[in-house]
């Protein structure tokens, strides 16, 4: 009898606190490794305006959705994924290099799309890079 | 000799000075301009976009009834509606394959579209031009139709486009529409020209324009009532990063291009109108 009561309590505190024991989603982004010859690759249109404002126009299309308007990561479609959105305002993600965020956006990874077939001027890529950086 | 070995002098060095004023636009060779329009379609009109090779594009094309059709149809929502359901493929860079059906006289149709020539970034060429032709079968029933040759219709275009700014776009679009068979008052082909364009009000959205003026004439010694009325066309397109959806009000109901223009009866400017909208979605392989 004595087990019993023993069992059923084990089973009703584990029916209790487990449940709420769910994995929290992390707010820090798994570390990406960009290969080094797009690290150190120079942003040909780091300096050209953007007059027809490309940038702008490419981000607002197809970033804007999971990035969100300011790219703070509070995107309409943020809430359903699983992966964290990167914030484009934050110091560690303007310390990367142009070269880096242009592999990124490019090749994309898991829940982030890569945009090589859909992006197809490497001029309008650069331009989002310089359009991103200066959220 | 002393003069001239100045001279030598300053010209050789301003040859190494033009040298140095190259940029690395200067050495970009020259580009396409950005596509004028978002989708393949203006409204009823095909646009001069054509899609990178390999390419596929869904298209849907919805036209309620007449708003002014006098029946508790709200507003012609809930009336007979004609509906195209489309697919194109982008075989290479500068051509395309397109299929549709119709659910109004069944019609079939079978597209290709060209790029001919592109307006570049600098001008230097200062426009595109495509041509967009079909061959369109009526699938209907054979008691409808006395020969095989009696269900086919061609259509053949040619549009030219501007893009004068990322926010203005402007197209002018000939063709000529051909039926095999007619009334016995009608010509079997038919001129026409659309005149189109687009206004982007923010990077996602745009005011959409469509006119198409037919010039219809009577056979010889018949005179006759018929003439197909100008189309007229105006909304709105929000587009994503693969779909264009275009929201409007318009005239025109048969979706298939040389049907609207050889037979629409429908007068904008008396009220004759209908809601529509097209959807359209890009897959890229």
């Amino acid at each position: 009898m004595k087990n019993l009561i023993t069992l059923i309590l084990i089973i009703l505190f584990g029916g209790f606190i487990l449940p709420p024991m769910t994995v929290e989603k992390s707010n820090q982004q798994d570390l990406w490794q960009v290969p080094a010859e797009y690290k150190n690759l120079e942003n040909p249109y780091a300096d050209m305006k953007d007059e027809d404002q490309i940038g702008r126009i490419t981000f607002s299309k197809y970033c804007k959705s999971c990035h969100g308007k300011k790219g703070i990561g509070d995107g309409t479609a943020a809430k359903l994924l699983e992966t964290p959105v990167a914030d484009f305002t934050s110091g560690i993600f303007k310390d990367q290099t142009d070269g880096s965020i242009y592999y990124k956006v490019y090749t994309g990874r898991n829940e982030m799309p890569g945009f090589q077939k859909i992006i197809l001027e490497e001029e309008d890529l650069w331009l989002l890079v310089n359009y991103i950086k200066s959220l | 000799m002393k003069y001239f070995k100045i001279l030598l002098f300053v010209f050789s060095m301003s040859a190494s000075t033009v040298l140095s004023q190259e940029t690395k636009k200067d050495s970009i060779p020259e580009k396409p301009a950005r596509p004028a329009f978002e989708s393949s379609y203006l409204i009823n009109n095909p646009s001069n976009v054509l899609f990178a090779r390999k390419t596929l594009e869904i298209q849907i094309k919805h036209r309620f009834g007449l708003i002014n059709s006098g029946e508790n149809d709200l507003a012609g929502i809930w009336a007979p509606s004609n509906i195209r359901l489309g697919v194109s493929y982008a075989v290479g860079d500068r051509w395309t394959l397109g299929f549709g059906t119709t659910k109004f006289d069944r019609l079939q149709d079978f597209s290709l579209k060209i790029a001919l020539f592109r307006q570049t970034r600098s001008n230097k060429v200062p426009i595109s031009a495509s041509y967009f032709g079909n061959f369109t079968i009526d699938a209907r029933k054979k008691e409808d139709l006395k020969f095989d040759q009696d269900r086919f219709s061609f259509f053949h275009q040619i549009i030219f486009s501007k893009r004068f700014s990322s926010n203005f776009s402007l197209m002018l679009a000939p063709s000529i529409s051909h039926y095999n068979v007619v009334e016995s008052d009608m010509n079997n082909d038919l001129f026409a020209i659309v005149f189109g364009g687009r206004c982007k009000i923010s990077p996602q959205s745009a005011i959409l324009l469509e006119y198409n003026q037919p010039f219809a004439s009577s056979t010889e010694e018949i005179t006759s009532d018929y003439g197909p009325k100008p189309g007229f066309s105006i909304g709105m397109e929000f587009s994503t990063s693969g779909h264009a959806f275009q929201l409007f009000i318009t005239n025109y109901n048969a979706l298939v291009p040389q049907k609207d223009m050889m037979f629409n009866q429908n007068d904008f400017f008396q009220g004759d109108f209908l809601i529509g909208f097209n959807i359209t979605r890009a897959y890229r392989f």
